[in-house]
């Protein structure tokens, strides 16, 4: 049982590691006690954000789960200063604080390493933090947490900026208080860059951007509260001449580049458009027949037409549940789950085949009651059990939105709380199951009654709430996961939409309008917020049509652009300003080799000539060392981000020398055998490869290094020179293997 | 039908026929090789080289390493302990064999593993900072120690791997090279074996041929240059190491006597660590065996792995004769000096037996093993409170055990790396330094 233990605490202490390096003061903050005692020190807003910026409460250190660290426990944060008051003024037998002597308080001597402290030095002596906690205790720790202003609101200053590449800004946080009070809070607020390659942001709130053209973000926390400072950084280059404008996403493409002065890499040629959106849409290569009919086709909308058919074609359908099942998390622990897996698989498939609206395969899923034989989506309630799962993948998947700190605390950047969490949680509350006639497989049913969860601090029954916004009351004959679908597919959730098209986007575009693309927050905003609300409201306004989203998206120049960087956009990442090459898919790469070396791969249990992309689940990765090589995800996670696409040794080896790809070559049905006994003449062999691999026709010099490597005697190791007929034999072999080996082929581009 | 198993010179001469044939082998060896540090050994010593166990799941200290004879039963647990060639130092009765050659190990029974947890991330990382987080941005960048070799000492042979992994569950059981980037990823071993062997009939020369084609081919998309330069690179030292053989004859299993492979044990642990012995005397330098995942994780009777006497007992006898075995051989080998042995997982255990005959995690303190490397030995450092609750003495944080394996494998421990920003990283984090007793 590899049970978690504090996995949240972790990711948090993530956003603290920088404050626990070295901890500085670079403003003015409060200053020593003779200043300090011109007014009261409120222990909820002087000590407690001292605490925090310091690093003390962080998730690894006093506020770890279980009794904090060495018996001294602090609220995570600081975000329950009452309990915070409790452990270091009444516990410890009142050694923490000394009221006769300050200095010798065990808080004070510990943080300023005077005493051995696990945590190191965290507070020097002569820091203004230090003195603040001092001349609070020399006060006698006077406790206002009840009485002491509220913080209403944090700001930064400025909210936004143009910056120049390798620019700096200096940010403010002010902090509004319920008295009306206002605080410059730079010093203890915590800062963070939301893409690090782009900008860094110091301890006390200096912006330096590096030299990447785009929009940027730094979050600044205070106290549980977030605000934003978002920085454009443009490349000031002239745009000139933007291809033509073909439907919204080129305005809003466009537009950016102009704002930021990045010039655009021209539309691509015919071949490349074709070879790429195949790939996108389809998961394949465009068939030689399919290649020569449109280069020939002069029609002025043959791309648009192509789009469609593509769109109409089952691998459209197999290709992108490949995607979905992936994230859905069609894994095959056992056996017996193919029962299961296989209907899951073809539930989803024919979902995307018949179009589908996406909001109501999605409440489909969710409200799934019955057995998976009679009602696939049931099976997804088979891999994902517990409540506390089920509305994590709900959430991450579906609304883009991370809950899985609050199940245990405030969520330390965003606005959920636990009451969030438990409140989302209870909409699975009345989930029942029971054994089924097939085996290993519940039966999912509604029970009857009211619908709550427990909120594990306070103990409270919370009823069903969907992030924040009411619902009406649900009867106990209702099953609430139907609200939960209802609540999510209105055009008003500001969610839903969002995360499925800014999930799509990534899928053509390699790069999300919010990175990572399920990760949505006030404090990650996207790079091109026009372009996203415009999305959003064309995929709502189409009734959640995944294919028209799909077809907006293709048919736009902006997803035709060449990958060929102009003098001005090669340090664009982040802007669309040309498209950016991305390594084959595992499946899909499979099946472009055995498309170009003739082949089939087999599968288990699949009848022959099944294709990689439609592989119904992960189980096939075990028989299919090539699979697991280049990165085909187990199923195992609802993130995008386990499917492998980075490049390794062993893929290179396996690419050499594995028996896989060697079989493939030497298939006496394959390409390299035909074309070995083909009586054409060698050019037009070549060009036929040339067609299939890249759905163009060979460069002259290409031409002719191939038909050189053709031409040339063949010997074998003792030095021999081979008959015409294996030299034809080995040397297409080789041609095949030189061909699916560039990078032209291992890329769509 | 032969092929050359030597790269250099011969191939040159049978494939004289085609393009770039003057750039040769010899040159892309060269290419690979960290000539700095290979270098910098003298000749007559042997480059150093580290063997790590993995036991996944995270190893009980009580009922192994640390064991508590006088404790109330429920801590003590079900095992009794035996003195060991060390007078004063016990250990599991389970582990007789280790007991015999205590004088050529050490045990550190104060490992302060509190930023661990179920993952492979901070212990083989050696850095209290590369924690596990489920958010996509685990370990935080941070590489392990076999890649951190990889990078500042490459292998030993050019022909081999740097780093290798043999674990039968790659994702949960191995830890990469995080931002340090793919090139410094350990290679899975299971996966490295079917590939590096040339079939009958293929010859060096043929390889070498049609990758010149497609070189020749891949000029066509220079955009693709720096998506694809990574792969570049890959497929250079794969070629070369195809084209060597001699990571192919380390997967040779078979070449090994029976009573080498009986000592070592034919389960998963016994062949991975003859295995990786194999590998680190052909040039690799850091090699990681792992068995099953989480196949220490005891928590008791009602779970997969079982408690202390169902899941714990049938597997400490591997363990024991996996390290006496292979101490033994490294020694007889003269590579006991030059080869660091390391065993532990990523916690201890609970002090307090479970009511199903169990432990639990545990990230106080655990206990670990370690061997050779020309350390001294002999020796128990650190201990934990009698009912091996925290650490009592000379806590070993996580990166001070990535301070003594860079040491021993003379990588300077102030050296850094920089991150895709350019910013530098520190090898070793934390202020870790290398154990003062094994130095």
């Amino acid at each position: 049982m590899l049970s978690e233990t504090s996995h949240s605490r972790q990711s948090v202490a993530h956003w603290f590691r920088v404050v626990c390096l070295a901890f500085s003061w670079s403003l003015v903050g409060p200053a020593g006690s003779t200043h300090a005692a011109e007014r009261p020190i409120s222990f909820a807003n002087d000590v407690v954000p001292v605490l925090t910026k310091s690093g003390c409460n962080m998730g690894t250190c006093h506020a770890k789960a279980g009794g904090g660290r060495n018996g001294f426990q602090l609220s995570l944060l600081g975000f329950e200063p009452d309990e915070d008051f409790e452990h270091i003024v009444l516990e410890g037998r009142g050694r923490r604080v000394s009221f006769g002597n300050p200095d010798q308080s065990l808080l004070l001597l510990k943080a300023a390493g005077q005493l051995p402290h696990g945590g190191g030095l965290r507070l020097a002596k002569s820091s203004p933090g230090y003195g603040v906690i001092r001349e609070w205790i020399r006060q006698g720790t006077p406790v206002d947490v009840v009485t002491s202003p509220k913080l209403v609101s944090l700001e930064i200053e400025p909210k936004k900026g143009l910056l120049r590449v390798r620019a700096s800004q200096q940010l403010k946080a002010i902090a509004r208080y319920s008295d009306g009070s206002v605080r410059d809070v730079t010093d203890t607020a915590l800062f963070e860059s939301n893409d690090k390659a782009m900008a860094d942001v110091s301890e006390g709130g200096l912006v330096k951007v590096f030299d990447l053209p785009g929009k940027v973000s730094v979050m600044v926390r205070y106290q549980g509260r977030v605000a934003v400072f978002n920085a454009a950084i443009p490349l000031g280059a002239a745009v000139g001449t933007l291809p033509p404008v073909k439907n919204f996403v080129d305005t809003a493409v466009f537009a950016n580049l102009k704002e930021l002065g990045i010039p655009p890499s021209p539309v691509c040629d015919d071949a490349t458009f074709l070879r790429r959106v195949s790939l996108d849409i389809a998961g394949r290569l465009p068939t030689e027949a399919e290649a020569k009919a449109f280069l020939a086709d002069t029609s002025a909308d043959k791309r648009d037409k192509w789009i469609d058919e593509l769109l109409r074609s089952p691998d459209y359908a197999d290709f992108f549940a490949s995607k979905w099942t992936a994230v859905l998390k069609n894994r095959r622990d056992d056996a017996s789950d193919i029962v299961s897996n296989f209907a899951f698989h073809a539930w989803v498939r024919d979902s995307l085949l018949a179009n589908k609206p996406y909001d109501q395969f999605v409440r489909e899923l969710l409200g799934a009651t019955g057995t998976v034989i009679g009602n696939p989506p049931v099976a997804w309630y088979k891999r994902v059990k517990q409540p506390k799962d089920q509305i994590e993948d709900v959430a991450q998947l579906f609304l883009g939105v991370r809950m899985q700190c609050a199940q245990c605390h405030h969520h330390p950047f965003e606005r959920w709380s636990q009451d969030d969490y438990y409140s989302l949680a209870a909409f699975f509350a009345q989930v029942g199951r029971k054994p089924s006639g097939t085996r290993d497989e519940d039966l999912i049913f509604h029970k009857r009654g009211t619908a709550t969860a427990t909120n594990i601090k306070t103990r409270e029954a919370l009823k069903p709430m969907a992030l924040g916004d009411e619902v009406p009351a649900i009867s106990p004959d209702e099953d609430p996961r139907l609200r939960l679908a209802d609540w999510m597919r209105s055009p008003k959730n500001p969610f839903f939409a969002k995360v499925l098209v800014n999930r799509y986007w990534k899928h053509f575009f390699q790069r999300g309008l919010i990175e990572p693309e399920d990760d949505i927050r006030d404090s990650n905003p996207p790079s091109n917020p026009d372009l996203l609300a415009a999305l959003e409201k064309h995929f709502i306004d189409s009734r959640f049509d995944l294919k028209e989203l799909v077809r907006a998206i293709t048919r736009s120049n902006a997803y035709q652009l060449s990958a060929t960087p102009n003098k001005d956009n090669v340090s664009d990442r982040q802007n669309y300003s040309r498209y950016y090459p991305r390594r084959l898919p595992a499946e899909v790469m499979l099946d472009a080799i055995d498309q170009l070396a003739g082949t089939q791969t087999d599968f288990p249990n699949l009848p022959p000539g099944t294709r990689a992309v439609a592989l119904p689940d992960n189980s096939y990765n075990r028989s299919s060392p090539f699979l697991r090589v280049f990165g085909r995800p187990e199923g195992e996670s609802v993130c995008e981000c386990e499917r492998v696409q980075s490049s390794n040794l062993a893929q290179s080896l396996h690419m050499i020398n594995a028996s896989d790809i060697r079989s493939k070559l030497a298939s006496p049905n394959g390409r390299a055998e035909r074309l070995a006994v083909d009586t054409r003449p060698a050019g037009e062999r070549v060009k036929e490869l040339y067609r299939v691999a890249f759905a163009r026709e060979p460069r002259p010099d290409e031409l002719k290094a191939a038909l050189d490597y053709l031409t040339e005697p063949r010997v074998n190791a003792a030095g021999q020179k081979l008959d015409a007929p294996r030299a034809a034999r080995e040397n297409f072999r080789d041609l095949i293997w030189a061909i699916m080996t560039t990078k032209e082929f291992l890329f769509n581009h | 039908m032969t092929h050359s198993p030597t790269v250099p010179q011969g191939c040159l001469q049978v494939g004289s026929r085609r393009w770039f044939l003057r750039t040769s082998f010899a040159g892309m060896a060269g290419l690979t090789a960290p000539a700095l540090h290979a270098a910098a050994q003298p000749a007559s010593r042997k480059k150093p080289a580290v063997i790590l166990f993995w036991l996944s799941g995270g190893l009980s200290h009580i009922d192994s390493w640390d064991p508590k004879p006088d404790a109330p039963a429920e801590i003590r647990g079900p095992f009794g302990s035996i003195p060991t060639r060390v007078p004063g130092v016990r250990m599991s009765e389970y582990l007789p064999l280790q007991a015999s050659i205590m004088d050529k190990l050490t045990l550190i029974r104060s490992v302060d593993c509190r930023s661990s947890n179920h993952t492979p991330i901070t212990m083989q990382a050696g850095n209290p900072l590369a924690r596990r987080s489920n958010d996509g941005k685990d370990g935080d960048g941070y590489p392990s120690m076999g890649s951190i070799a990889a990078k500042f000492c490459g292998a030993n042979d050019p022909a081999l791997p740097a780093f290798v992994g043999l674990a039968d569950s790659w994702k949960a059981d191995v830890w990469g090279a995080g931002q340090l980037g793919s090139t410094y990823d350990p290679i899975q071993g299971t996966d490295l074996a079917g590939r590096i062997t040339l079939p009958a009939g293929v010859t060096v020369p043929q390889l070498q041929d049609r990758d010149n084609l497609r070189r020749q081919l891949d000029k066509a998309h220079r955009e693709l240059d720096t998506a694809g330069e990574r792969i570049d690179g890959h497929s250079r030292r794969a070629l070369n190491m195809i084209a060597s053989g001699k990571a192919q004859k380390a997967f040779t299993l078979e070449e090994e006597p029976d009573r080498v492979r009986d000592a070592y044990g034919r389960d998963s642990i016994g062949e991975k660590a003859l295995l990786a012995r194999r590998l680190v005397e052909a040039g690799t330098t850091f090699a990681l065996v792992s068995g099953a995942w989480g196949y220490f994780d005891h928590h008791g009777d009602d779970v997969r792995w079982g408690g202390i006497v169902k899941g714990l007992k049938p597997l400490l006898p591997r363990i024991d004769r996996v390290i006496y075995t292979l101490v033994n051989d490294l020694a007889a080998r003269g590579m006991l000096d030059s080869t660091l042995v390391l065993m532990m997982g990523e916690f201890g255990r609970g002090p307090v037996i479970n009511k199903n005959a169990g432990r639990d995690h545990w990230t106080n303190c655990m206990s670990m093993l370690v061997a050779g490397g020309g350390l001294p030995t002999g020796q128990v450092i650190g201990s934990t409170d009698a009912k091996g609750w925290d650490i009592k003495e000379r806590k070993v944080g996580p990166s001070d055990i990535a301070a003594t394996v860079f040491q021993h494998l003379g990588i300077d421990p102030t050296a850094h790396w920089e991150d895709p920003q350019g910013r530098p990283v520190p090898i070793v984090t934390e202020n870790g330094r290398p154990i003062p007793e094994l130095t």
